[in-house]
């Protein structure tokens, strides 16, 4: 963070990822990686693991990114394929090096989060 | 050359001329919104606003209609979301989530009167709309959302939620 490297600049932050759950039908969405795979990998869990459902995760800026991948899904699948959205707040904890004293501290941020489950509908459009 | 060929391409450009000609012949001349305009009552969230903002305007609406819809197209989702945050931190609130896509039409005219067409571009962007009820609704969608259980359990839900005035900074002369 800015403010912390200006106060104190000897200070070094590692920013641990958060706790989470891992499903075969979870996906967490990155802006690091290409969305065409990550759209490839959703698709591939519906369709051919025959999966009732997919839960799609994304923090901070990726959430456009999740939201667009569910709309795409389900145009893709013609009437086959419903959304539903929830959002959380995540606590991220980072770990503080004080390079000059050897101390380490911890702080707790706090981020958005939205999670899509993309599942199967009853009605077939022909 | 190639990326400026798949955009015609994409663009459903039939005639062979433009098709040769590359986008940095054509300049943007119009940009249209297919969407509605919102309500006054909607909070609409941009990408360079300020949150404290929306936050204190939708405390407003919850005050006034027990009731505010928060909405936010593109990169201002993600402000959209965290204002919901910020209010069900102190509330709770039965919420309800809509995502959809918006589509923008950009037209694209040739610059220096060269004999080319013009050319029409559509882009999908999604967008998100959170209602935020103090009553529990009668109708409960495919995006409703409870309000979550904190740690104590002997925490009031409160009638009429009372809120701290919202002072702003005093501007610098």
């Amino acid at each position: 963070m800015a403010s912390i490297s200006a106060k104190s600049p000897e200070l070094r932050m590692k920013k641990n990822a958060p706790a989470h759950s891992r499903g075969i039908n979870e996906l967490y969405v990155d802006n690091t990686q290409p969305f065409n795979q990550q759209l490839e990998r959703a698709w591939r869990i519906l369709d051919e693991g025959k999966l009732d459902h997919v839960l799609v995760h994304g923090i901070g800026p990726a959430m456009q990114r999740v939201i667009n991948l569910a709309l795409q899904i389900k145009l893709r699948g013609n009437g086959m394929f419903d959304v539903s959205a929830t959002t959380h707040t995540v606590h991220l904890h980072d770990d503080l090096n004080d390079t000059d004293t050897g101390l380490v501290t911890s702080q707790t941020r706090r981020n958005s989060s939205i999670s899509i489950k993309i599942f199967r509908t009853l009605n077939v459009v022909s | 050359l190639l990326y400026n060929k798949i955009i015609l391409r994409l663009c459903h450009v039939t005639d062979e001329q433009s098709m040769n000609t590359g986008m940095e012949n054509y300049e943007k001349k119009e940009v249209i919104k297919n969407f509605k305009v919102a309500d006054k009552d909607v909070v609409k969230c941009s990408q360079h606003g300020k949150l404290h903002g929306f936050v204190h305007f939708s405390k407003k609406q919850l005050n006034e209609k027990r009731s505010v819809t928060i909405s936010g197209i593109g990169g201002a989702v993600n402000k959209a979301v965290s204002t919901a945050e910020l209010l069900k931190k102190d509330l709770d609130l039965h919420q309800t989530n809509t995502i959809y896509f918006v589509t923008i039409t950009e037209i694209w005219t040739p610059k220096n009167n060269q004999n080319l067409q013009n050319i029409e571009v559509d882009r999908k962007v999604p967008a998100i709309s959170i209602k935020l009820d103090i009553e529990e609704p009668t109708e409960k969608g495919a995006g409703y959302q409870p309000p979550e259980l904190t740690s104590s359990p002997d925490k009031p839900i409160s009638r009429q939620p009372k809120f701290k005035k919202f002072n702003p900074k005093p501007k610098r002369k």
